[in-house]
């Protein structure tokens, strides 16, 4: 029998996007980076899963390291079947400004240079993970510019403050994120490795569906609506604060 | 996870099993398990549900499923901690998700079969509204489908209510009638319907009826892009007069590709609820049993290029005769073709003569009661049309 159609042959689906941005200066070694691998691997084994109970978006992965200065892993973003992750070593200092320029550059539709679709794009996902304060002292301004980008305006932020204990290293995140509730302190390689994990993975699924709309008619958005499922989710973990 | 492998829920008459953890949603999670000697799912609350929402349950349970297609509800528990979860049958392994059709990943064996999935959805919901049931949270990824023989299994029926009822869950605006989104009306079997042609547009085209040009007005497609585009001011892309919303060459390929060759009343039945329908909810929605005629004229006509295996309608409604394979371009074959009071069916190899044929009350639309099984294209036909 002939079949109905090629396979391979799809619907039009939305993009989704998910950006990790990650830290590996020296003073990641060891067991923060370890466990940043391990967990990125582990996502990565999921998200399979994820894209397989959903049409209406295709998931899209990134992810930038940052040292002395900031380089993207692929040179663009890849499905969640092509996206194999090679473990980050360390080296360096914290460049974030760097960090901020790429994704700018990156937080742009592919008709103007960036690597967002042209059509029916969603908002990203994007989890900074740190673990001390910048050693590019201009940080601010290239954050500036990096809040100019809608893409990013959008985005759903989070940032992992990993054994961070100072105000002034906090403060950087905040800004990133635009709202305290999104950083989270992180203190043991076991919490990094479960909050990376139930961020990705939940916002993912959330957001690689057509918005649900519940009786009431104001609809939480998608961002709202991951957000609380991840803090569910949050609270069930030791060693993390919010 | 709320359970671990091994645990044992105690239900008085009978003992659950804990075997696995089978997958997990936003509102809970589900569990392969042992009972009754046999292999269940189990679905659990996260959650403490309203006592609406377990009453209906309850109910929906008693009253029965509506047709061998849906995985009903069959047993409800109440946990010592206030939640509760229900015990269903297990979704047989020849079952894929109809989003795995949807992306490209599994197809139906041949466009025939992948018609008769969907007179087999048609009957379900016809079924289901019979008994004042409304299916309400309706999305793609609530259908499965076998590969071979286009059997239906429809699933998570827990939100499945009496008629205007709702239990707080509304659905995916992508699937939903536009008086949903727009918060006016509590789903209904006129929604529903509405759903029903989304789902079926999906199926034939591999597309969204409202999602074309319009999409490159928005940067983002946020909860306010879905709005207007499904809600507020939703535009079918194969509108008559109003062309603003024409799916977009180089994205939207599979559409285009696809309704060239879709029916002249299969598609006239589409712009009725995706265009009438928008302004006349009750009147205006091609209903089931409207589909399941027109499905069932689209598969009578079928006929398979000998040269090519491609299967396309023999064209008797269509403006343009058909005379060619509009796959590889030769001669259409000649085949006899058996009248049956309004039915015309082109007996090609393997067509199936059902009793909804023979008799206009039967509901029986794919149960064959007689299959071609030799076709000699040299014989002459007398056929009686």
């Amino acid at each position: 029998m002939m079949q109905d159609r090629m396979l391979g042959e799809g619907i039009a689906r939305q993009e989704l996007n998910l950006l990790f941005v990650i830290d590996n200066s020296g003073s990641m070694e060891g067991e923060k980076l370890g466990a940043v691998n391990n967990a990125i691997r582990d996502v990565m084994s999921i998200m399979p899963e994820i894209q397989e109970d959903t049409s209406d978006a295709t998931i899209k992965i990134s992810a930038l390291k940052f040292n002395d200065k900031a380089e993207w892993i692929y040179p663009e973003p890849q499905g969640v079947e092509e996206f194999k992750w090679r473990d980050l070593g360390a080296e360096g200092g914290t460049n974030l400004s760097g960090a901020y320029d790429e994704l700018a550059k990156w937080l742009s539709k592919k008709q103007n240079g960036g690597q967002m679709p042209d059509i029916g794009g969603v908002a990203p996902i994007i989890i900074l993970m740190t673990d001390g304060l910048p050693t590019s002292y201009d940080w601010e301004e290239h954050l500036n510019a990096l809040k100019k980008k809608g893409w990013f305006k959008v985005a759903l932020k989070y940032a992992l403050a990993i054994e961070i204990d100072t105000e002034e290293a906090m403060d950087v995140l905040k800004k990133f994120t635009g709202n305290p509730e999104m950083v989270l302190k992180v203190y043991t390689a076991e919490a990094l490795r479960k909050v990376i994990n139930v961020i990705a993975v939940t916002a993912s699924k959330v957001k690689s569906n057509s918005a649900s709309m519940g009786v009431g008619g104001d609809a939480a958005t998608n961002n709202e609506m991951a957000q609380t499922e991840i803090a569910e989710k949050l609270d069930e973990i030791d060693d993390v604060e919010w | 996870m709320l359970f671990n492998r091994n645990d044992e829920i105690d239900l008085g008459d009978k003992k659950v099993i804990i075997k696995e953890l089978l997958g997990e949603g936003g509102q809970g999670e589900v569990y392969l398990v042992g009972y009754d000697g046999g292999k269940y799912a189990l679905k659990v609350y996260k959650n403490e549900v309203s006592t609406d929402f377990r009453y209906n349950l309850k109910n929906n349970i008693e009253k029965g499923s509506p047709s061998e297609h849906f995985l009903w509800p069959k047993r409800l528990i109440d946990f010592d901690d206030g939640r509760i979860g229900y015990l269903m049958d297990v979704r047989p392994k020849n079952f894929v998700s109809f989003v795995s059709y949807l992306t490209g990943k599994n197809t139906f064996a041949s466009r025939e079969i992948m018609l008769s999935w969907c007179i087999d959805l048609c009957t379900a919901f016809k079924k289901l509204h019979e008994m004042g049931y409304s299916y309400q949270d309706l999305n793609d990824g609530s259908f499965f489908l076998d590969p071979d023989t286009g059997a239906l299994l429809i699933c998570d029926n827990d939100n499945v209510t009496a008629d205007k009822k709702n239990l707080g869950i509304l659905g995916k605006m992508r699937y939903m009638a536009p008086e949903i989104v727009r918060n006016e009306m509590m789903p209904d079997v006129h929604s529903d319907r509405f759903s029903l042609g989304v789902i079926l547009f999906m199926a034939l085209c591999l597309g969204n009826p409202y999602e074309g040009e319009r999409l490159k007005n928005y940067d983002i497609i946020d909860e306010k892009a879905e709005y207007e585009l499904y809600g507020s001011n939703p535009i079918f892309v194969y509108h008559k007069t109003d062309k603003s919303n024409r799916p977009i060459r180089g994205y939207h390929s599979s559409v285009l590709r696809r309704w060239a060759y879709i029916p002249l009343y299969i598609k006239e039945a589409f712009h009725r609820t995706f265009v009438d329908g928008l302004s006349d909810r009750e009147n205006g929605r091609t209903t089931e049993i409207e589909w399941l005629r027109l499905l069932l004229r689209y598969r009578d006509e079928l006929v398979r290029c000998p040269h090519c295996g491609y299967e396309f309608v023999y064209g008797f409604g269509e403006k343009v005769p058909v005379d060619k394979c509009p796959n590889c371009g030769k001669p259409k074959k000649e085949v006899c073709i058996l009248g049956l009071g309004k039915h015309r069916i082109v007996l090609d190899l393997g067509k199936r003569i059902t009793e909804a044929h023979l008799d206009k009350f039967s509901a029986e639309y794919n149960r064959a009661a007689a299959i071609v099984i030799a076709n000699r294209t040299t014989l002459r036909c007398g056929g009686s049309n």
